[in-house]
């Protein structure tokens, strides 16, 4: 009786842990369609700044897996400062394979991480609705 | 020690600083400053700037340049003929090109690339370093600093962090890193570098780097895409399109920040093969290639510097 209930238990949770991954991996996939399809639809127009008096604006974008606060510092109808308040983001010649050990590690921290130069859409359009606001503002 | 944190939106990318001292606000602050300026000067959109002058006077006149962008020039041309023109400034027709044409999701066609391409070549650029002047010798000739500015506006905003007497900081503009001194915890600097495939943040491996630059070239940012393809932005002198690379991405590490950004660049042209050549070429210069196959290939002095992410699963080899 006992071993029987014991593989009942193990087949529930299974079955919940099974059903949990799909749900959370449908999630993820659906998350990150919605936040392609964002991106993919992003227009970035060039705003006029002749009509927005002194000050500092701020604008925000979000697109489900990124999203971007700015503030934009507009003086004398040039854009003077942005700063970003929250961003969500050989055919060798003899080669030699290096074994794990003298490589790998668990878990690495990083301080900052290298890449190809970073493209926010998101960001430029958090600046654009900042800039926004400023016309709101006449 | 008190760190500062610091992100900004300038030459159209994310500038995050972290310094620690008890001037590092105002080290932030004119960090800001200079690359504004240094913006300001050499941005190939900014039409009051010395580059936008350059181009609008090619095969009219020389112009007068101050000394940042006689620096820049003179490197560029440098770094042109070590790479054979796979780093080239005056690539900026086509790349401009390629540019107009993504923003349309349209692609130029064969003779408007051919046509662009016939004014690229950096035998057109002429610097006379007496006089400080420069001048681009065709009409229809531009040059573009994309390549090779942030490398440079890292290695100023250094200079100026030591100049503040800063002795714990790193830059890193969108991607381009340069550090100085050791990290809060007393050790050298761990730089990530970005897994090609996945989404930002996530690394393959990550670098222990002291006073040094990192910079990675990579077709996985920059592209539009038209006709079920993906059209990236580094262009390949010889054909005048996106290069057809076999590597996803390239991270150089040396001490200047300039020649990583160069030499990324041209060794993601190059590909694998050339790219390490170049590389092997030049003087206490590292690199680290990711392959279309996704291998790892590192430079043989890297591996005590070097730590590979054991959840990538990814076979890495050393180049001996």
């Amino acid at each position: 009786m006992k071993i029987v209930m014991y593989k009942k238990t193990i087949a529930v949770l299974v079955f919940v842990l099974l059903i949990s991954l799909i749900s959370l991996s449908g999630r993820y996939f659906y998350r990150n369609a919605k936040y392609r399809e964002i991106i993919a639809g992003i227009m970035i127009e060039s705003p006029d700044l002749s009509k927005i008096s002194n000050g500092v604006y701020d604008g925000s974008f979000d697109a489900i897996m990124n999203a971007a606060d700015v503030s934009v510092t507009i003086h004398d109808h040039r854009i003077t400062d942005i700063k970003i308040n929250n961003h969500k983001t050989v055919k060798g010649q003899q080669a030699v394979r290096i074994t794990d050990e003298v490589l790998s590690a668990q878990s690495l921290d990083v301080d900052t991480v290298t890449g190809a130069t970073k493209s926010s859409l998101v960001i430029l359009k958090a600046i654009e609705n900042a800039i926004e606001k400023g016309y709101g503002n006449q | 020690m008190e760190w500062l944190e610091r992100q900004d939106f300038l030459m159209n990318t994310t500038v995050e600083q972290k310094i620690g001292g008890e001037d590092a606000a105002a080290a932030a602050q004119n960090a800001v400053n200079e690359i504004s300026h240094l913006e300001s000067l050499m941005s190939f959109f900014i039409d009051s700037g010395e580059v936008a002058q350059i181009n609008r006077s090619a095969g009219r006149k020389a112009v007068c340049v101050g000394k940042d962008v006689m620096t820049v020039l003179g490197a560029a041309i440098q770094f042109a003929e070590i790479s054979g023109g796979a780093f080239d400034i005056t690539l900026a027709p086509v790349i401009d090109l390629w540019r107009r044409c993504g923003k349309q999701s349209v692609l130029p066609s064969s003779k408007e690339i051919n046509t662009a391409l016939s004014f690229c070549g950096y035998h057109n650029l002429q610097l006379d370093n007496e006089n400080n002047t420069a001048f681009l010798r065709g009409d229809g000739c531009l040059i573009d600093l994309g390549a090779i500015g942030k490398g440079y506006a890292a290695d100023c905003c250094i200079e100026i962090y030591k100049a503040m007497g800063i002795q714990s900081a790193f830059i890193n503009l969108g991607g381009n890193v340069k550090t100085l001194g050791n990290n809060p915890d007393g050790r050298p600097w761990a730089i990530g570098i970005q897994h090609p495939d996945q989404r930002r943040g996530t690394f393959f491996g990550a670098l222990d780097i002291q006073d040094q630059s990192v910079v990675t070239s990579g077709a996985y940012e920059r592209y539009f895409e038209t006709g079920g393809k993906k059209h990236h932005h580094i262009v390949d002198h010889k054909t005048g399109r996106p290069c057809d690379s076999d590597i996803k991405s390239v991270t150089v590490i040396c001490q200047s920040s300039m020649q990583a950004d160069c030499l990324s660049t041209a060794a993601f042209v190059l590909g694998l093969t050339d790219g390490m050549d170049l590389i092997g070429k030049t003087d206490n210069t590292e690199a680290v290639f990711y392959t279309e196959n996704n291998e790892i290939y590192i430079t043989r002095n890297l591996p005590g510097q070097f730590h590979l992410q054991k959840i990538s699963r990814l076979d890495c080899y050393v180049c001996r």
